[in-house]
């Protein structure tokens, strides 16, 4: 086809060269969020591939809820782009009506009234995570504090071995941490455990818990393959470890940055009722997920094609001024307070209860100890890249309380 | 005033119980149970907080005879069933 130029005509929102994965992205999202809901709501991108990107807080969640126009599926791609080599993951890669039955084997286990029974031992763990540190002067508060803890609890849900846990916690960090070998080899050796979890429990009498439930659940009227089963405990594990250590950290961020804050909910611990929420509204860990439009569609008079990958920027409908007043600024008692940090529709987050109850336990257990912390330096403050947002490196400098 | 939980709308974010723990409650997989179907007027305040807290808007209140509703339902919100 000589003489024939194949370049594709820019398509409106690629002058903005959005890129999720961008370093910008990771640590400063904000002014790029707030420029494209101003400017190009629905704006496309040519970076992994090509996708639009949906950032005001109408449309991300009028996508969210309607799995039929927006599936999670993809035909095997996923809600990550570009795709994420893990997957399908269950149930977040996969639509109703099939999605409904993963979630109906898995939401009893993780119910308000099942969590709520979960507080001594969830407790336990933040309590014992909080008196390892140090007594005085500075560490980093994610390493040693709000990222192992998640995990802990993430390990206890799914019945890893209790005497491994440790050495576990130390694979996630490297599997996470590690693109190379040494982050493969740590996967695979977690991919290890879980499986060896699975075949310790199918030899044991059946118990009522999630691992139980996985084992013993059913979809489409067969049981689950074991290919199911290891994609949901898959999930289930990593799904719940970096999202709580990024509303952890931020709630120490911004309690560090606003001591009023801080001695308002010491004051009234009846707060975090309503700050729960509002830490994850501000922190939205999810910056960013995938679906893919299952018909050509229109939004906002632009037109999207039928198989187009489309992101959804839960981070930026959270920071959408036009339905939260003073969006960038932590106010306790926001009310309303319809965020989308749990997502929203079919695929609201499954550990969402268990979140809130890890944040509140937490705060009170770090507050237990500690009269006092500040950020020791903004410029060792670190945020991962990735799909998910979270602050990996936060050093504190604390003062113990003392006791009269 | 009579109060509803659109079934296919609550997807079990448990804000409401929350809220108001008098009228609202949690069935077995953690979606809204309605436990005082017509509460009486005290509680107009903090059923009408639960129905602003739900993300998905699938709180409905009514008054009484007339049925005309009284709380914000989003009627251009487009739902499709899945």
């Amino acid at each position: 086809m000589s003489g024939i130029s194949t370049e594709r005509a820019a398509l409106p929102g690629d002058e903005y060269r959005f890129d999720h994965h961008s370093a910008k992205m990771t640590s400063t999202p904000w002014s790029v969020w707030a420029r494209l809901r101003n400017e190009c709501p629905v704006a496309h991108s040519e970076a992994h591939g090509g996708h639009y990107v949906l950032t005001t807080y109408e449309d991300v969640t009028a996508a969210a809820t309607d799995a039929v126009t927006f599936s999670s599926d993809g035909d095997g791609l996923g809600v990550a782009i570009p795709p994420q080599e893990t997957r399908p993951l269950y149930p977040i890669d996969a639509d109703p009506p099939i999605q409904r039955e993963y979630r109906s084997i898995l939401n009893p286990f993780l119910s308000p009234a099942r969590v709520a029974a979960m507080e001594p031992w969830v407790r336990k763990l933040a309590r014992a995570g909080v008196q390892k540190l140090p007594a005085d002067g500075t560490f980093d508060v994610a390493a040693l504090f709000t990222l192992p803890f998640p995990r802990m609890v993430a390990f206890t849900l799914l019945d890893l071995p209790i005497d491994e846990l440790e050495t576990i916690s130390h694979q996630v960090d490297i599997a996470s941490s590690e693109r190379g070998p040494a982050g493969q080899a740590a996967g695979a050796a977690i991919y290890a455990k879980l499986a060896e979890t699975i075949g310790r429990r199918r030899s044991q009498d059946h118990r009522d818990d999630l691992v139980g439930a996985l084992l013993t659940g059913t979809a489409e009227g067969r049981p689950l393959t074991e290919q199911e089963i290891m994609s949901m405990m898959l999930l289930l594990l990593f799904g719940g470890l970096e999202t709580t250590s990024a509303t952890l950290a931020a709630m120490l961020l911004w309690l560090s940055d606003h001591p009023e804050d801080l001695a308002r909910m010491l004051a009234d611990p009846s707060l975090m009722k309503t700050a729960a929420d509002e830490f994850v509204r501000w922190a939205s860990p999810v910056a960013h997920i995938a679906r893919t439009a299952t018909d050509d569609i229109e939004i906002r008079d632009c037109p999207i094609s039928k198989g187009s990958r489309v992101l959804l920027s839960y981070g930026s409908a959270n920071r959408d001024t036009t339905v939260f007043e003073r969006a960038d600024e932590v106010i306790l008692d926001r009310f309303p307070n319809r965020h989308i940090g749990f997502g929203m529709g079919p695929h609201r987050c499954v550990g969402s209860h268990l979140a809130k109850l890890q944040i509140r336990v937490a705060f009170e257990e770090f507050t237990g100890r500690y009269a006092d912390f500040e950020v020791a330096d903004y410029n060792a403050v670190r945020w991962s890249p990735g799909e998910t947002r979270y602050i990996r490196s936060l050093p504190l400098t604390v003062g113990e309380k003392v006791s009269r | 005033m009579r109060v509803l939980v659109q079934a296919e709308r609550c997807q079990g974010h448990g804000r409401c119980f929350i809220e108001c723990p008098q009228v609202f409650g949690s069935d077995a997989e953690g979606f809204a149970t309605v436990a005082i179907a017509e509460p009486g007027a005290e509680l107009t305040s903090a059923v009408r907080r639960a129905a602003d807290s739900c993300p998905e808007r699938a709180i409905s209140i009514s008054t009484g005879a007339d049925g005309r509703p009284i709380s914000a339902d989003d009627p251009g919100r487009s739902r499709k069933s899945a």
